[in-house]
This record gives C-alpha cells, sequence and structure tokens, in this order.
C-alpha cells in the first residue's frame, strides 16, 4: 500500500534556481580563492598530513616484491620517491618511515607477513631505533594498529585516497589552517612561520630548507649548545634490553631474506652540532656495528659515501629537498649492486675511515 | 559509502553525468541498479549477494502469490518470504543476542554453557532494506497492489542507493509507479535536490559530528565524572545529534534521488515540536513509524477491541520497534518506555482531550517541552552502553552532583544553544515546511545561504563519522 505521506515534491520550491546555484558557486569559490591565496601568499604550501589514513594506505599497497622505506624522517625527506621509481625502472617505494618512529615493529611486520619478499630499506637511527625513554616503537605501533584494526574496504580505500591526494593541493586543508586549530592559535598567538617541510600524498617529505631561505652550516642554528637537552629526553637501551631489541631485529632480517627478500640497513649520520652529541649517546661500535653483523644484505652508512656525508647541513638531521635526488640515487645504486659488496663506480665507492 | 564522503561525491557525478546521456529508460534504470549495488558493494563486496538474494526471492514469492488463489499455498509462499526476510535478519543481527540471552538462561539454571564467540558482521541497512522487501510482499499478499512488471524496476527499487543503507523505507506502490515513464529531474527538482544535499550534509557533518558528538561522546565516555550540568549537556548533545545524523541523512537521500528525478517521501517533520507522542512519531523516522503502523499494529487489532487491546498492541509494536534498532535490551526498553508514553497520551487524551485550555500557545508549548524533556530522557537507554551506565547517567541528571568532566562553558553553552535553536526552529516550521519558508527567501539569500553551507564543509576536518543508523 502507498504509505500516504507527504513528499519534497509536493511543495517544490519554484523557479530562480540557476541563478541562485550560479551565485552560490560563484561566492564559495571567491572566498575559497581568496582565502587560499592569502596563506599561499604567507609562504604556507599545500602537504598531506603525516596522520594514520596515509599510512595504512602505504600499507595496504604493499606487493609481495615491493620496496619498502621505514625508520625515521631522515629517509622520508631523503629517498625521493619519483628518482628512485626513475632509476630503478618504475619501481615506486612504499614509504612507511615515520617521524620520530622505530624502523623496529614495521621489520617484525613485514617478516611476519609470509607473502612478502620484496626490499626492505631501514633507516636505523639508533637515536630513535635504540632509545628507550620516549618509546619510538610505541610511536610506529600505534600506525600498525591502525592498519590492523582499519576497515578495509573498497570506500575506506578510494576515501583515504581521494583525501589524502585532494588535501595535498590545497593549502587551507593544512591541519593547523582549518577553523579547530586556526582560531585557538590566532586568538593565542601561538599560530607559527610555516614549517620548513611538507609531505606528499605517496608520504615522501620533502624539506625546504633553501626555499624559506633557511641558511646551510649555520653556527647559531647547529651549535652544540642547542642539541644539549638530546640527553635529557633519550635513554639508549643497553645490556638485556639492547641485546632483545638486535635479536628482534636479526630474527625479522633473517626472516625477510629467507624467503628471498632482502634488507637494507641505512643510517643517515647527524652533522652539525646534532653529530657530536648522537655519538656520545649510541656510539657507533655499541648500535650501528652489530647491525651491520647481522648479514643484511646491504648496510650503508652515509659516511662512507662522499655524495651524502658532504651535503650541506640544515638543522643536524635532514637534507634539503634539492639534495634528496642525489642521495637516492646513491642509495638505488647501492641496493641495485650485488649484496654487502661495493660497487666499482666512483660515486659510491665507499671513502677510506 | 557513505554520503558525507569524497567518494560519494565522485560517485554522484558520475552517475549524474551518465544518467544524463541519451540512453534509453532501461539502460538508465540499468545503470542506477549497478551504481546501487557498486554504492553498497563498496563497503562490503560480499554482502551484495544477500541484497540480490533478498531482491529474488521477494520477486519470485510476489509473482506466486499473486498467481495463487490458495490461502493455504498462498501462507505457504508468504512464509518464505517471511522466513528468508526475518531468518537474515534474525542470524545476522540478533544471533549473537540470542545467543548471550540463552548463555545467561541456561546459567541461571545452573547450566554453564559456553558457546563459540559469534562474530558476524552486520551487513549495513540490512533492516532497512528487509522491511522494504517485506512489504511488498505483504502488500501483495493482501492484495493491496499488484506484482511489478518488471524484474528490473523491482530490483531497482530494492537497490536504489539514496535510500538503500538507512532509509527512508520506501514503498512500492509509491515508488514502482515511478519506473514506468522515462524521468529525469526538472530545473526546479535539480536545484532543490542538491540544496537539500548540502542543508542534510551540513546537518550531519557540522551541526551532528563537529559540534554535537565529541560532547555526547565525552559525557557517555565517562558517566562516573558527569555532574548534574555535564549529564543534562551531554543527554541534550546527543539528542540534537541523533535528530542532525539521522534527519541529515534523510534529507540527502531525498534530495540525491530528487536530483535523479525521483521522489521519497517525507522521513522526518520537525519532531522536537511534537505535542505529545502520537505526534511525535507522526514526525519522527515517519517511514518506520508508518510501516510499524501498516504491517504490526493494525493487524494485530490496533485499536479495534477496547483500551486493553489497544495498549497491548502499542506496546508490542513499540517494543518490537525499539528491537528492530538494535539487539540489546536498552533498545526494548527505550521501545517500551515510547510505548508507556503512547499509552498515558491516550489515557490522557480520552480524558482531557477536548478540554478548550489544550488549545492554548503557553499549554501547547509546555506540553512540546515536556515531550522533548521526556524523549531527551529517554534517549539515554539509546546512547548508554550498558543499563548501567544509563541508571547512572539518569540518577545524575536527576538528583545532581558536582561536575568533573571539565566540558567547559563553551562546550556547555554551545550544546544548550544548539538545542535551543534545534527546538525554537522546529517550533517555528511545526505547521508549515522547509520548502515553504525557502521560497520566501529572496533569491539572492538563497545564495549567500547556500555559499555560507559549503564553505563550511569545506573546513571540515575530514573525520568521515558513520550515520548513526548504519548500524541498524
Amino acid at each position: 500500500m502507498p504509505a500516504a505521506l507527504t513528499n519534497s515534491n509536493e511543495r517544490l520550491p519554484i523557479g530562480g534556481w540557476p541563478r541562485a546555484w550560479l551565485l552560490a558557486a560563484a561566492l564559495f569559490a571567491i572566498i575559497m580563492g581568496t582565502w587560499e591565496a592569502v596563506w599561499r601568499l604567507k609562504g604556507w604550501l599545500p602537504t598531506v598530513e603525516s596522520n594514520q589514513e596515509s599510512w595504512v594506505l602505504a600499507r595496504e599497497s604493499i606487493r609481495p616484491n615491493s620496496t619498502v622505506l621505514t625508520g625515521t624522517s631522515r629517509i622520508q625527506g631523503a629517498i625521493d620517491p619519483d628518482v628512485w621509481a626513475s632509476v630503478r625502472g618504475g619501481d615506486v617505494p612504499v614509504q612507511l618511515a615515520v617521524a620520530g618512529g622505530s624502523p623496529i615493529p614495521v621489520l617484525e611486520s613485514l617478516s611476519a607477513d609470509t607473502t612478502f619478499h620484496g626490499l626492505v630499506i631501514a633507516d636505523m637511527l639508533p637515536f630513535y631505533a635504540f632509545d628507550v625513554s620516549h618509546d619510538a616503537q610505541a610511536v610506529t605501533l600505534e600506525y600498525l594498529r591502525a592498519y590492523a584494526y582499519a576497515e578495509h574496504s573498497p570506500a575506506k580505500r578510494w576515501e583515504a585516497y581521494l583525501r589524502t591526494h585532494i588535501a595535498g593541493h590545497f593549502v587551507y586543508r593544512r591541519a593547523n589552517l582549518l577553523p579547530g586549530d586556526l582560531i585557538p592559535a590566532l586568538r593565542a598567538g601561538t599560530l607559527r612561520t610555516p614549517p620548513a617541510y611538507i609531505q606528499r600524498p605517496d608520504r615522501y617529505h620533502p624539506l625546504l630548507f633553501r626555499q624559506m631561505h633557511i641558511a646551510s652550516n649555520e653556527p647559531a642554528v647547529l651549535d652544540s649548545s642547542k642539541f644539549a637537552h638530546l640527553r635529557r629526553v633519550t635513554r639508549p637501551a643497553t645490556g638485556a634490553r639492547l641485546d632483545s631489541l638486535m635479536a628482534r631485529i636479526e630474527r625479522s632480517v633473517h626472516q625477510i631474506q629467507a624467503r628471498g627478500g632482502r634488507v637494507a640497513f641505512v643510517f643517515f649520520e647527524p652533522c652539525g652540532g646534532r653529530r657530536p652529541v648522537e655519538e656520545e649517546l649510541y656510539p657507533k661500535d655499541q648500535y650501528w656495528k652489530r647491525l651491520t653483523a647481522m648479514q643484511p644484505a646491504y648496510s650503508i652508512d652515509s659516511d662512507d659515501y662522499p655524495v651524502i656525508s658532504t651535503l650541506p647541513c640544515f638543522d643536524g638531521s635532514h637534507i634539503d629537498q634539492n639534495d634528496a635526488p642525489a642521495v637516492t640515487r646513491q642509495v638505488a645504486a647501492l641496493v641495485s649492486g650485488p649484496p654487502s659488496v661495493a660497487v666499482s663506480d666512483s660515486a659510491t665507492t665507499p671513502v677510506a675511515r | 559509502m557513505v554520503f558525507n564522503s569524497l567518494t560519494f561525491l565522485v560517485f554522484f557525478g558520475i552517475v549524474m553525468l551518465v544518467y544524463h546521456l541519451p540512453l534509453s529508460w532501461t539502460h538508465r534504470k540499468l545503470f542506477l541498479l549497478i551504481a546501487s549495488y557498486i554504492f553498497y558493494a563498496a563497503w562490503n563486496p560480499p554482502f551484495v549477494l544477500l541484497l540480490m538474494g533478498s531482491t529474488v526471492i521477494d520477486w519470485i514469492v510476489a509473482k506466486r502469490l499473486a498467481a495463487t488463489e490458495q490461502p493455504g499455498a498462498r501462507k505457504a509462499l508468504l512464509l518464505v518470504s517471511l522466513c528468508f526476510n526475518l531468518g537474515v535478519l534474525g542470524f545476522f543481527k540478533y544471533g549473537g543476542f540470542l545467543l548471550d540471552n540463552f548463555t545467561t538462561l541456561m546459567s541461571s539454571f545452573g547450566v554453564q554453557y559456553h558457546p563459540a564467540h559469534w562474530s558476524i558482521v552486520l551487513p549495513i541497512g540490512i533492516s532497512f532494506y528487509t522491511f522494504l522487501t517485506l512489504s511488498y510482499t505483504l502488500d501483495v499478499y493482501r492484495r493491496e497492489m499488484e506484482p511489478g512488471n518488471s524484474f528490473l524496476d523491482f530490483a531497482f527499487f530494492v537497490t536504489f542507493f539514496p535510500h538503500l543503507v538507512a532509509g527512508p523505507i520506501l514503498r512500492a506502490a509509491d515508488f514502482l509507479p515511478q519506473c514506468v515513464q522515462p524521468r529525469r529531474a526538472t530545473p526546479d527538482q535539480m536545484g532543490w535536490g542538491l540544496t537539500l544535499m548540502v542543508i542534510g550534509m551540513f546537518e550531519k557533518v557540522i551541526l551532528a559530528d563537529t559540534f554535537l558528538a565529541p560532547v555526547a561522546d565525552t559525557v557517555y565516555g565517562s558517566v562516573d565524572k558527569a555532574g548534574f550540568i555535564d549529564a543534562w549537556t551531554g543527554t541534550f548533545a546527543f539528542s540534537a545529534q541523533i535528530f542532525f545524523d539521522f534527519a541529515g541523512y534523510s534529507t540527502c537521500a531525498i534530495g540525491a534521488a530528487l536530483c535523479l528525478g525521483f521522489v521519497l517521501n517525507d522521513n522526518f517533520r520537525f519532531p522536537y515540536a511534537a505535542i505529545g507522542f502520537s505526534d511525535f512519531w507522526r514526525r519522527w523516522h515517519i517511514s518506520l513509524s508508518t510501516w510499524l503502523r501498516d504491517y504490526l499494529y493494525i493487524p494485530l487489532g490496533g485499536n479495534r477491541g477496547g483500551e486493553g487491546m489497544a495498549t497491548r498492541n502499542l506496546m508490542i509494536t513499540m517494543l518490537l520497534g525499539g528491537l528492530w534498532h538494535g539487539a540489546s535490551w536498552r533498545f526494548v526498553a527505550w521501545g517500551g518506555l515510547h510505548g508507556s508514553y503512547l499509552v498515558a497520551e491516550r489515557g490522557a487524551r480520552a480524558r482531557w482531550g477536548k478540554a478548550p485550555w489544550l488549545t492554548r500557545a503557553p499549554v501547547r508549548v509546555a506540553l512540546c517541552l515536556l515531550t522533548f524533556g521526556l524523549v531527551c530522557i529517554t534517549w539515554v537507554f539509546f546512547r548508554a552502553d550498558t543499563f548501567g551506565q544509563a541508571s547512572r547517567l539518569l540518577r545524575t541528571m536527576l538528583s545532581g552532583g558536582p561536575d568533573r568532566l571539565a566540558l567547559g562553558a563553551a562546550s556547555t553553552l554551545t550544546v544548550l544553544g544548539l538545542t535551543a535553536m534545534l527546538l525554537g526552529a522546529h517550533w517555528w516550521m511545526r505547521d508549515t515546511s522547509l520548502e515553504a519558508r525557502w521560497q520566501a527567501l529572496p533569491w539572492w539569500s538563497r545564495s549567500v545561504l547556500l555559499a555560507t553551507l559549503l564553505i563550511a564543509l569545506a573546513f571540515v576536518p575530514g573525520d568521515d563519522r558513520a550515520f548513526i543508523y548504519f548500524q541498524f
């Protein structure tokens, strides 16, 4: 039987719709366009938020033979995926590194994935991989948990893809420029200058030091005393705790490599005043050397390659986006060669230490 | 796929584009059918088979019902449809609930029964499309309508994406005739359809999700810390949230259908301006309340057979209506409370229904506020996770206590302000319609209003909260 109910069509507002919608669309475009332009003129650039959604999307895209990057913001800014794909015949790397995160949970997750037999390039920065104070592992585990509990439906995937790619084109979509964050920041006068980094939808994290006119090798910035606080915030793993972490890494490496996969450890050395602090807290012999002894397919210490070690120093940790292509080519060349053997090309010859 | 997503925006854009290509009417309906299956499959592809199964079974049953005269055979056919539809609903929606209750019952007799953990995913919108197909079979069984001639039309009626996952619950007699002649939206339908979609989205994304849901979540997440003001704020927040959430969805659905030239019935009519509970149920989730009236309350006997029978039928209808919302005794309690309000109202009407003072404005306002207050209190059972949580919150609402939640004056004032505006707007619109109010606006102010709503939507952070009624 009919529901015998009323409907909107019986009461339809009549007339004037084209002009009403045209004016509404024009007002919307003008106001949003102006808002977008204002922030761009102030130096803000569009970015994708470094959130779990883009990480889950990246994790879902891993295929059995993918190249996966994991670790910290250093590798997020150092490996340019476009350059990587161009030098490695279209092999687009999946970026799973997390700022301030540890590579260990991702290594373990990939080793547990029995279908995976690709290449893992792990940025094994000891400062995060072996810090037991602020628990960088917890940071990464949050992302893995998000992946485990995410609704892996087509709709969720499409939505994450669209959201990630659309946000990457509009400055006003930056989280700190949306009303929820912007209004309190403006009230408190705490809206900062635009940060010197952005994140692309593929989770590449270009650092814009030169574009933002941040000088390289600036003594005031790279003064050791600026990094003294690192001593207070980090507690290096030692003894049994360190042995346990090393054992977990070794087990993961062996499992991945036993399936035909390869693992490359990369150590992007700090520079400037940060370097002596990190070296003191995490001596190479105690951390990096133990990692290389696990016999991953490749061990890459940036100090061994002048292409990387001679780059200008900006904030003590990261390289500028203009330097990323050279670093990317260097690392790509190294992992394209036979495992653990230095290639003959001069650009990739380790320097004497 | 949800309306408040970019995926839907792209999907709807493609649907509109293809639908308005110069194709035959059959091809356009076929396209809408396929698009609707994609819309549903985007959430969980295998459950499309369930939807198809329900469509095919009810199509066949209705055809056979129309061709059969023998009462026994007709009853058997109806039973097939009821068993399939209610069986599927029972298995997916109530299986775990029944098992839990059976286990509790057994343990009360001292029998320790430990069944395997019930982990069945509830197919989205199953309660809606099950009721929709059931109404079709029941109508054909009662010879109130002839079965459709086109399977494509019937499948399209069941699957049409605007109503598929959260209603309004359509009736075949309302929708199938719309499938006969080619349809395209007129400029007025298109303009108003798009406007409804923007309004619905604003209700859902801005009002429900951005302003109200965080407050309701905070209060219901820490009931023990909530004091008198917190408890009432949380209750008002949820009362407004569920309206904006569900009415927002219905508004979007009606708008999306209108953009394609199809007409769906009203599902909400300013319910918080209701004077009494029979009035409330004529304004809230109208497609469900009329379904329950036509296919449950009246077949049970309605108000024929005296006060006692009417009370019994009302209570059965409302208890089952509550259970329809979810597999939990809390929903049954919610329905039971509404049933008892309706019964009490019947008694009051019998006694004072013709009293002249009832028509006075202050009395009407007072009765409206009383209805709203009781509806709000009843929502506590709907929103709380357990009876314990509901009773703690209700105790705090009635007896008070120190506010330790630190909701903040801004949140409290926002919720109270929005609730007051909602009540005011519903009262203002009570005897008119949104369309009439819109028509009265100068054309340029409609543009300004639309642009404002669109800009607000453009600034939404993008946490895609699902619609509350999706879980039903």
